[in-house]
């Protein structure tokens, strides 16, 4: 015995497999250019992400500001000292990447803003979750 | 194996590259699709409105878009769901959905799948009746679409419901179609 089959999974079936030619031939028909529509797509796509972007920095500049320990950079307000000293003492204990504990090694001079641009990259990649 | 228990979420990185490699065809498709939901919620929101919200909340985490599906489905998919959650917000909304699908001399009652919870049957039944009327006075499309709800796959359509006249089919079929996508551009 067939089930009934979902008529939204058949509308959207449908409009997915249209030819361009018979997609666009709609859009005309309706008054609507199917350039435009694709230009509204990315204004979209591209505002999304950027309120997304700002929505985090200003979340983060929050917690900063706050002193709370849920930043996205909480690395940097968990350990004592600049965020260089702290990536220094990553690298002596062997828990950063190799490409920083090289850079180190080397003598290479980081900045202190690089040094809290990469301690916020290695929180996203996780590197500070086992940290006590 | 059950392929949806092997899905797994794509990464923000894969759906941001993922929409932004889509052709102007594919995110056209979408456009329409996200309009689907928001006109059958009756949502006073555009489908680029729509388009941010699930971009929003796929970033920050809150939905997910599987990586077994066609993108264009999973967004289809998610941004009916993020209407949906929109338009069962209002206090006593359920209360009225029920009382639509409890109309048993509602012809489109019969063909929605009662096993689904009340807001989507309520999604569904919306959607049935704009296309049960799109087809009203068409015969030939008025079969399709009942075929088609009722599980027919597409060598039984052309076997069963058009007795092997391919041509009739084909015709049938694209002016499903192009009807469906004119009714669902309308305002």
């Amino acid at each position: 015995m067939k089930g009934l089959s979902k008529i939204e999974d058949i509308v959207f079936a449908e409009i997915i497999n249209m030819s361009e030619s018979d997609l666009n031939s709609a859009l005309l028909e309706a008054g609507l250019s199917p350039d435009e529509q694709t230009r509204n797509f990315d204004a979209a796509l591209a505002e999304a992400s950027l309120t997304f972007r700002k929505a985090r920095l200003s979340k983060e500049q929050l917690q900063i500001s706050k002193g709370t320990q849920e930043s996205t950079t909480s690395s940097v307000l968990r350990f004592a000292g600049s965020a260089l000293e702290q990536l220094k003492t990553l690298a002596k204990k062997g828990n950063a990447p190799e490409g920083i504990t090289l850079a180190f090694r080397e003598g290479k001079s980081i900045s202190e803003e690089e040094a809290k641009q990469i301690i916020d990259d290695l929180s996203e990649l996780g590197y500070f979750d086992n940290e006590k | 194996m059950d392929a949806r228990t092997d899905a797994k979420p794509l990464t923000k990185d894969e759906f941001l590259d993922g929409m932004k490699s889509l052709s102007s065809h594919e995110k056209n498709k979408i456009m329409l699709l996200l309009k689907v939901s928001t006109d059958m919620y009756k949502l006073p929101m555009t489908s680029e409105e729509l388009l941010q919200e699930i971009v929003c909340k796929v970033l920050e985490g809150n939905r997910h878009i599987p990586n077994n599906i066609p993108l264009i489905l999973a967004i289809a998919k998610v941004g009916k769901s993020i209407a949906h959650g929109y338009s069962v917000s209002t206090a006593g909304k359920l209360t009225a959905s029920q009382v639509i699908i409890n109309d048993t001399e509602d012809e489109t009652v019969q063909l929605i799948d009662s096993s689904q919870n009340v807001e989507d049957q309520v999604f569904e039944q919306q959607l049935l009746k704009r296309v049960v009327n799109m087809c009203k006075g068409d015969e030939d499309l008025c079969k399709l679409v009942l075929a088609k709800i009722e599980g027919f796959s597409a060598t039984e359509l052309r076997s069963k419901v058009f007795n092997g006249d391919d041509r009739l089919y084909e015709r049938t079929r694209k002016r499903f179609q192009r009807k469906l996508t004119t009714e669902m551009l309308k305002d």
